[in-house]
């Protein structure tokens, strides 16, 4: 029963982020893109919060976003990208999409860990 | 069809990305600029674009998969030396080049509102010497250094497709990272 939904096509930043989500109490799933990410999140209705790169192969992370509220109709995970882009126009993109929030990299989980607890109902 | 001044800015801008990406929160490091690379021992190169379609540039960070370069990856990222396999090494070191290119994108669009960077590629060290192939306006070899650390050798690569000029200062750079910004 996976809270968190961490996609990246680093396996470095994901096992840097689910390491240390779950060392501080949270239950992690790993996605490699977007098209991975839209597919776990499809079967795992236990998923609360989906923290995800932007630029991927397959399906970049805001194209995962949209699909999430419009193909799946899931209008109520909380999404956020994490991200080296910080970009004005991509976050008005995210804005549309439903995104909660944006965090440019590199990951520093301690700045976080209390929103992401608080996302999740932990 | 490159100002000195956009010159001076691009290479100011890597070294503040460098600065900031490869070498560990808060130390110091010194990066000195090299006239060529002939003679770098490094073997494999990480090599990112970030382009408009007023120019691309090319950063190309040089490596050596021994065991003092795993090592030095493996704590910046974050990650258990003991436990990294060939690929996650491979992957360490790309994704040390995406913060240092996502650095520089973001200070880039600034001055270049439409801008984009690619993902990391692995290619091999011979590739190097086909750089003044490119029909660039500007390239620049740079050797970082600092205690503890593996000197390594980093190149930048100009192409500009329209005349170019703006200014930096160093004054003027860094921004916060990290930091959840909510919508």
């Amino acid at each position: 029963m996976a809270q968190i939904l961490v996609v990246d096509d680093s396996s470095t930043v994901r096992a840097e982020v689910g390491d240390f989500l779950k060392k501080n109490g949270l239950d992690v799933i790993l996605a490699v893109d977007g098209r991975d990410g839209l597919s776990k999140l499809k079967g795992d209705p236990s998923i609360k919060l989906v923290v995800s790169d932007v630029n991927m192969p397959n399906m970049d992370g805001l194209t995962m976003a949209e699909k999430i509220r419009s193909e799946l109709g899931n209008a109520a995970v909380n999404i956020i990208m994490l991200t080296t882009e910080n970009s004005p126009i991509m976050k008005e993109r995210g804005k549309a999409a439903g995104i909660k929030g944006w965090i440019v990299k590199p990951f520093k989980g301690d700045a976080v860990l209390a929103t992401f607890k608080k996302l999740v109902g932990a | 069809m490159l100002s000195q001044s956009a010159k001076d800015g691009f290479d100011l801008l890597l070294t503040q990305s460098l600065k900031n990406s490869v070498v560990p929160s808060g130390a110091e490091a010194q990066i000195l600029t090299l006239s060529d690379i002939t003679d770098i021992p490094e073997k494999k190169i990480v090599v990112l674009t970030v382009s408009s379609y007023l120019f691309r540039l090319m950063v190309m960070f040089y490596f050596t998969p021994d065991a003092e370069t795993r090592a030095h990856f493996a704590r910046l990222n974050n990650i258990d030396e003991a436990e990294m396999s060939e690929q996650s090494f491979m992957d360490a070191i790309g994704e040390s080049g995406n913060l240092c290119c996502g650095i520089l994108n973001r200070d880039l669009g600034n001055f270049f509102p439409h801008i984009g960077m690619s993902t990391p590629n692995v290619i091999d060290r011979n590739c190097a010497q086909y750089l003044q192939k490119l029909n660039s306006q500007h390239i620049q070899h740079f050797a970082v250094d600092r205690d503890g650390v593996p000197r390594f050798h980093v190149s930048l690569c100009v192409s500009a497709y329209a005349d170019i000029d703006f200014a930096v200062s160093a004054e003027e750079l860094g921004s916060d990272t990290g930091e959840l910004e909510l919508f």
